[in-house]
């Protein structure tokens, strides 16, 4: 099955991101531990039935290796040039990958997040680089990617519904019409960041 | 291999890390889905039935026959459920929006790649188009 199938590469490709960040006197050992939990990992049988998660591990992993080879290239060359953009866009069609196969995968683009944000004292102190510039570019392109990936199966879905008359389902009217968020709701009651919830079941 | 990677450098899982992942996982899985096969009746949720062509009143003669029976049936629980119907007919209700068109459009191409690779070259013309929308 394609799912016990993704779940091994998952485990490999975490064995190589592992070994990738830590210390080379621990890598070993944190490669070790941390690619034997992912097998054990408590969600057992979820990672074998046909459902999205182990795809989804796969893509989240390979993405993050791939930033982690950007950067880790960018420090040994000393600059950021075509392959560094090369690394940070394939992470970013791998996260994007990742989101259309499960929505929350839009959570890693805060990899590119927190690297834009970084910087953003020195852009608006005009101190930027060209170095840091042409990374910021890339990072943004590779995080465009992963937005792009959020919202194009919920726009089809707007087009589906919405297009044609607006008032055929409650959500179409939202300020952003989002067909995740109102069949979360209304299907299953579950409400984001609403500490209500459990009232809101009652009544 | 460096010094410092101590005592697993010369174990398996130094030498040949894949090869050592590859048969904890294979162990692991091994134990799990014998678990799941091994479990008493029918489990909470036989939704699967109605994939394998059983009806909701034929529940309580549902006795699966064989090995794989038993292993969809297990398999084929709560979300996964949703994404093999979407891979068999495309989305008919709302609700099935919120689980990945994307992952439920690759299940099906892979069933129709297989059915393609295993089927005899003479009944392949034969084969049902898979519809998805």
């Amino acid at each position: 099955m394609i799912s016990n199938l993704f779940h091994f590469i998952s485990v490999v490709v975490l064995y190589r991101l592992a070994s990738a960040i830590s210390k080379p006197e621990n890598s070993g050992k944190i490669a070790f531990i941390s690619s034997v939990l992912h097998i054990i990992s408590p969600a057992g049988v979820f990672l074998s039935a046909p459902y999205a998660e182990s795809l989804f591990s796969t893509l989240n992993f390979v993405g993050m290796l791939l930033y982690v080879h950007a950067r880790q290239t960018e420090r040994a060359l000393g600059a950021w040039k075509v392959p560094q953009d090369a690394y940070i866009l394939c992470s970013g069609i791998a996260f994007g990958l990742a989101t259309l196969v499960r929505s929350n995968g839009l959570l890693s683009g805060t990899i590119f997040l927190y690297d834009v944000l970084q910087l953003v004292p020195r852009t608006v102190a005009l101190k930027l680089s060209m170095h840091d510039a042409h990374r910021t570019l890339a990072t943004c392109a590779a995080g465009a990617i992963i937005a792009l990936a959020f919202i194009t199966p919920q726009a089809f879905a707007y087009q589906q519904y919405c297009m044609e008359n607006e008032r055929s389902r409650p959500w179409c009217r939202e300020l952003i019409p989002s067909i995740y968020s109102w069949v979360q709701e209304h299907y299953w009651s579950v409400y984001i960041a609403d500490e209500c919830a459990q009232t809101h079941d009652v009544l | 291999m460096e010094a410092g990677k101590g005592m697993y450098s010369d174990s398996l899982m130094g030498r040949n890390p894949t090869v050592f992942l590859l048969l904890v996982f294979v162990l692991w899985k091994a134990l799990l889905i014998s678990l799941a096969v091994l479990s008493p009746g029918l489990g909470y949720d036989t939704s699967a039935g109605i994939i394998l062509g059983q009806t909701v009143h034929q529940n309580s003669q549902l006795q699966p026959q064989s090995l794989p029976d038993r292993i969809a049936l297990t398999h084929l629980r709560w979300d996964a459920f949703y994404f093999a119907g979407a891979a068999q007919r495309g989305y008919v209700y709302e609700q099935e929006w919120a689980f990945s068109r994307t992952y439920s459009f690759l299940m099906a191409a892979v069933k129709d790649c297989t059915l393609w690779l295993t089927v005899p070259r003479n009944t392949r013309c034969l084969l049902p188009r898979s519809s998805m929308g």
